[in-house]
């Protein structure tokens, strides 16, 4: 059966794309003239290009950059240093939700420390974590996994927290052990909970990834921006700030549009 | 109080002075005070009392996941093994992401029974019950009144030997309550099981019950023992019977007597 719309309806259609429209036109328009003003700015010498830089400038020294391929090499680096980041983060703050669901006691216990853990910036750590497991990938991705697991553990873990009592009692009442509670109804039950913890943790491990190689490496956007910062190229900074920001969008991107698909299965 | 039917025949589950308390760091209370009675084989007893009086707390001490303080529960099923309990919620507690079929094969899953057989005796069950178009969809894609039939299924494709019903239709909307009440209650007599249905709802109570307890406010005695003789079976055809005015009238003056 082919729908037949109503003239209203249309009329409705059209009103909801057209605002649709709008809101995507706004925000291009939000972007351009950022870089309008930007670029305009330093031209006519409101900003100083030598501290500011300018898109241009900034666009020019990647484009400069890509043509030998240097600037996808950095990009690579930090790409790869943030997803292995992220799914460590992830697995591990999954697991350890898992130990301390298994034991309510622990969770208990422990549940002071979780909180000063997470409200301490981790990145007080980073000296004494180069000390320890050497300056180099190692660290970057300890800086990493540090940032994003504590507060992975505090979100899954809320989410297990939250399932239907009565769930369980209808498992148990077939007889089921703690084990198949966990697999038939609380673990299914919190993926939307564990899909916006990742979706925090993807704004973690960028900054534990970035202050990680801003320590330690020789490669990555972090290093391109405390050498630019150095040697005062700021077009290498806001370059690579900028594939930074396209990067991180990314990633979150993916992460929402996998919650939209959970969610939707999940729907009651 | 404990009435022994006048043929003899032996009770599935019997309650014996039957006392709870639970304990709160402020205080100690006293929830349940020397319940009686018993459930007999293929009746379908009700337990009417006020909200928060406890009955749902008489659910779980059937059930076993929790213990009485005093007093003794009685449990006797039909091969002397233990009981199996069957539950129903307010909340059909359908698993959103499970399909209507898979949600029904949960138990023997958790059993780990053997699936086939099981499958086809949830398949013949659903479809009996006018599911059978619905295997393959997901919860969210019925209407209140199946979802709850299907909760039913998937509580009786676990064999239970007592259904256990916690106000199951309290959160259907008025009419939606009393047609899905009708088709639950025949579904659970057509399958000649024995139910223990606790509620608040006077004519929810007669209109599906052979044996309704009245309970008193906290600490909650068993306030007396009615046998519902309407001779109507079905739970809207029973509300029409002149015998339902009277019980109604019966019951209402005692739970407001105080």
């Amino acid at each position: 059966m082919i729908p037949v719309l109503s003239d209203e309806h249309k009329a409705y259609i059209r009103e909801k794309t057209k605002e649709k429209r709008t809101v995507s036109a706004l925000r291009a328009a939000i972007i351009l003239l950022f870089f309008l003003l930007w670029e305009a700015f330093t031209r006519i010498g409101v900003l100083d290009p030598f501290i500011f830089s300018s898109p241009s400038r900034a666009f020019r020294c990647l484009y400069r950059m890509s043509l030998d391929g240097t600037i996808f090499r950095h990009a690579a680096v930090t790409f790869c240093e943030a997803a292995v980041g992220f799914l460590a983060g992830t697995v591990c703050g999954i697991l350890i939700a898992m130990l301390l669901w298994w034991f309510p006691r622990a969770e208990k216990v422990l549940d002071p420390y979780l909180v000063v853990i997470n409200s301490l910036p981790k990145i007080a750590l980073g000296p004494v974590i180069i000390v320890w497991v050497g300056s180099g990938y190692s660290s970057i991705l300890t800086v990493t996994l540090l940032v994003s697991v504590v507060c992975t553990v505090i979100g899954v873990l809320s989410g297990f927290r939250e399932v239907d009592e009565e769930k369980l009692t209808l498992l148990r009442s077939f007889g089921a052990k703690k084990r198949q509670l966990f697999a038939y109804a609380v673990f299914p039950a919190s993926i939307p909970a564990v899909i916006s913890a990742l979706k925090i943790n993807v704004g973690m491990t960028w900054v534990g990834v970035i202050v990680g190689e801003f320590l330690v490496s020789r490669s990555g956007l972090g290093y391109l921006i405390v050498y630019g910062g150095q040697v005062f190229r700021m077009d290498l900074v806001m370059g690579s700030v900028l594939i930074l920001c396209a990067l991180a969008g990314v990633m979150y991107y993916a992460v929402g549009f996998a919650e939209k698909k959970a969610k939707r299965f999940l729907a009651d | 109080m404990t009435f022994p039917r006048p043929n003899g025949e032996k009770p599935l589950l019997s309650l014996r002075k039957v006392s709870y308390r639970y304990h709160t760091p402020q205080s100690e209370i006293e929830a349940l005070r020397e319940i009686s009675f018993d459930v007999y084989p293929g009746e379908f007893l009700v337990l009417l009392g006020p909200s928060g009086c406890g009955k749902t707390t008489i659910l779980s001490l059937i059930a076993g996941l929790i213990t009485p303080s005093e007093g003794e529960i009685i449990r006797g099923s039909p091969e002397g093994s233990s009981l199996r309990i069957g539950y129903m919620f307010q909340h059909d507690q359908l698993f959103p992401w499970l399909t209507v079929l898979d949600n029904a094969l949960l138990s023997p899953r958790i059993r780990k029974e053997p699936i086939r057989g099981k499958r086809a005796a949830a398949e013949k069950l659903l479809e009996e019950y006018g599911l059978g178009a619905f295997l393959n969809s997901y919860p969210r894609e019925l209407s209140g009144g199946m979802r709850q039939r299907a909760a039913l299924i998937r509580t009786l494709n676990a064999d239970p030997d007592l259904l256990l019903l916690d106000e199951p239709f309290s959160a259907l909307d008025y009419q939606t309550r009393i047609t899905v009440s009708d088709d639950i209650a025949a579904i659970i007599r057509h399958e000649g099981k024995t139910a223990v249905m606790v509620t608040h709802d006077v004519s929810e109570a007669l209109s599906l019950a052979d044996r309704m307890l009245t309970l008193t406010r906290r600490p909650s005695e068993v306030r007396n023992v009615f046998t519902v003789d309407i001779p109507e079976t079905g739970a809207l055809a029973r509300r029409a019977s002149p015998r339902f005015g009277e019980l109604y009238q019966a019951v209402w003056k005692e739970m407001t007597d105080g």
